[in-house]
This record gives structure tokens, C-alpha cells and sequence, in this order.
């Protein structure tokens, strides 16, 4: 695991991965599967580069790579200082809020790509932002919204859905948070 | 990550302020000044490109204007 996503990862998203994206989207298209299906992702468009840049240098975002066999498997973005937390019983309080988290494309599990290369590497970095929030002194307070493709995932790692809010990512994307007790237990 | 020490000289007010904001966000002094210098930093920076830091009311829509000079 790396504090960083540094330009070494980004490297790595911009020819490896989306070299095996642009493959996987390819082999959807052979099976009819279009960009309005449920099955394309719904992450096949960020530009990990432009949301590294965008928060160069702002103490209040922070990212965090993960590595195996020296090439990127795995990269989230976490904002520290500009997220609280909405659960009732923690309203108002800090929390670390993931911005972004992706896992690459060979890794991913799903009905027309390849077996995952490795499993896991989503809960890696979920852990590692809970475990930062400890760090921070926010209790293992964290919050996310999440693409529909990863309600699953993250109610499986204790994430408490608030559905969504129509003023919030035009009402897409639904709103998850972990309280402390939920957080340990994760751990 | 290694970490700098300082000593703040605050007025009571401004003691009070702090002591209540970290009661409330359930922070440490550190941790509270932490993400204050964070989110000042942030609107600054976010200023300085040309945005616009605004409060909008949730009923009304209406949005006020905070003037960053």
C-alpha cells in the first residue's frame, strides 16, 4: 500500500489499464451490452490524472495506491477536511469521505471480463480509509457516494445506505456511511 | 510523517470558540486546528481560481455570497 497515487500509478492507468478497459469494452459491445446496459462500467470514463491535478498540493485530499508486482492494482482519493458525517447519531462530525476508489480493470469481477487477477483489493483500500479516519481522529467515520455497479460491495463492508438525494449527483448516486462500531468491526 | 510543534496564543473568546468546536466535532485542538488550516487552505485555493464560496438555504434555494477579500 502507498500513500500517494504518484505518477508511476498514473502511468500505469493511462496505458495499462485502459488498455484492458478499451479490450473489456470491446468484448461488451460483441455481447450487445451498450453504454446505457447495467453491465458497462460505470467507471469507464474517469480521468485519474485530472482528479489527481485537481487537488495537487490541497492538504485536505490525500490518495492511496495499491502495488503488487510493481504494477497499480487499486486507487482511491479521500477528501479529510470538506465531508460530515449525516448518520444521526454522528451528524455533524468529521469523517474521511472517498472520493474516488477504483480497482483495475483485470482485477475486476464481473459477468464478460476475465478472472480477477487479484481479489480483495477494494477492501484493502476501504480499510485503509477507515483506518485513517482512526488516525484523524474521526472515529472511523467514513462516507461515500457510490456508482449503482457498487451498492453490493459496500453494504458487504458494513456501509449504512441513506439512499439518495435528487441535489446530489442528479439523484444517481446513493449516499453510505460506517459509524465507529460498524468501522471496528471492519477492521 | 514527521510532525512540527507550535504554541498558539489565543484570547479567551477565541479559547472558548475552539474548546466549543471540539466538544462539538468531537476533535482534539490539534485535529481541530488540522482541518481548519485544511479547509481554509482549500477555499483559498479554490478562490484564487475563481470560484465562488456560497451558502445556499435547502427550503429557499437562495444563495449568499461569502466575500473572500
Amino acid at each position: 500500500m502507498l500513500d500517494t497515487i504518484g505518477e508511476r500509478q498514473l502511468l500505469d492507468w493511462q496505458f495499462q489499464w485502459r488498455r484492458t478497459l478499451e479490450g473489456y469494452l470491446r468484448r461488451l459491445a460483441d455481447n450487445g451490452v451498450t453504454r446505457q446496459g447495467l453491465d458497462w462500467p460505470q467507471s469507464w470514463h474517469w480521468d485519474w490524472r485530472a482528479k489527481i491535478d485537481e487537488v495537487r498540493g490541497l492538504l485536505g485530499h490525500t490518495g492511496y495506491s495499491v502495488v503488487c508486482r510493481d504494477v497499480t492494482q487499486g486507487m482511491m482519493r479521500l477528501d479529510l477536511a470538506s465531508r460530515m458525517a449525516r448518520l444521526d447519531d454522528q451528524m455533524g462530525k468529521p469523517l474521511v469521505y472517498v472520493d474516488y476508489l477504483e480497482i483495475a480493470p483485470w482485477n475486476w469481477n464481473e459477468p464478460y471480463a476475465d478472472p480477477p487477477l487479484y481479489r480483495g483489493i477494494g477492501q484493502v483500500l476501504i480499510r485503509t480509509a477507515i483506518q485513517r479516519s482512526f488516525d484523524e481522529g474521526f472515529h472511523g467515520r467514513v462516507g461515500l457516494h457510490s456508482l449503482p455497479q457498487a451498492v453490493t460491495f459496500y453494504e458487504r463492508c458494513g456501509f449504512i445506505n441513506l439512499g439518495t438525494n435528487p441535489n446530489e449527483y442528479r439523484g444517481l448516486l446513493p449516499y453510505f456511511e460506517i459509524t465507529t462500531e460498524r468501522a471496528r468491526t471492519f477492521l | 510523517m514527521s510532525k512540527k510543534t507550535m504554541t498558539l496564543n489565543l484570547t479567551e473568546a477565541e479559547m472558548s470558540a475552539l474548546e466549543a468546536l471540539c466538544a462539538k466535532k468531537d476533535l482534539s485542538k490539534t485535529g481541530l486546528m488540522r482541518q481548519a488550516l485544511r479547509l481554509y487552505q482549500m477555499i483559498d485555493t479554490r478562490v484564487e481560481r475563481g470560484g465562488k464560496l456560497y451558502f445556499e438555504d435547502d427550503q429557499t434555494r437562495e444563495k449568499s455570497e461569502i466575500m473572500m477579500l
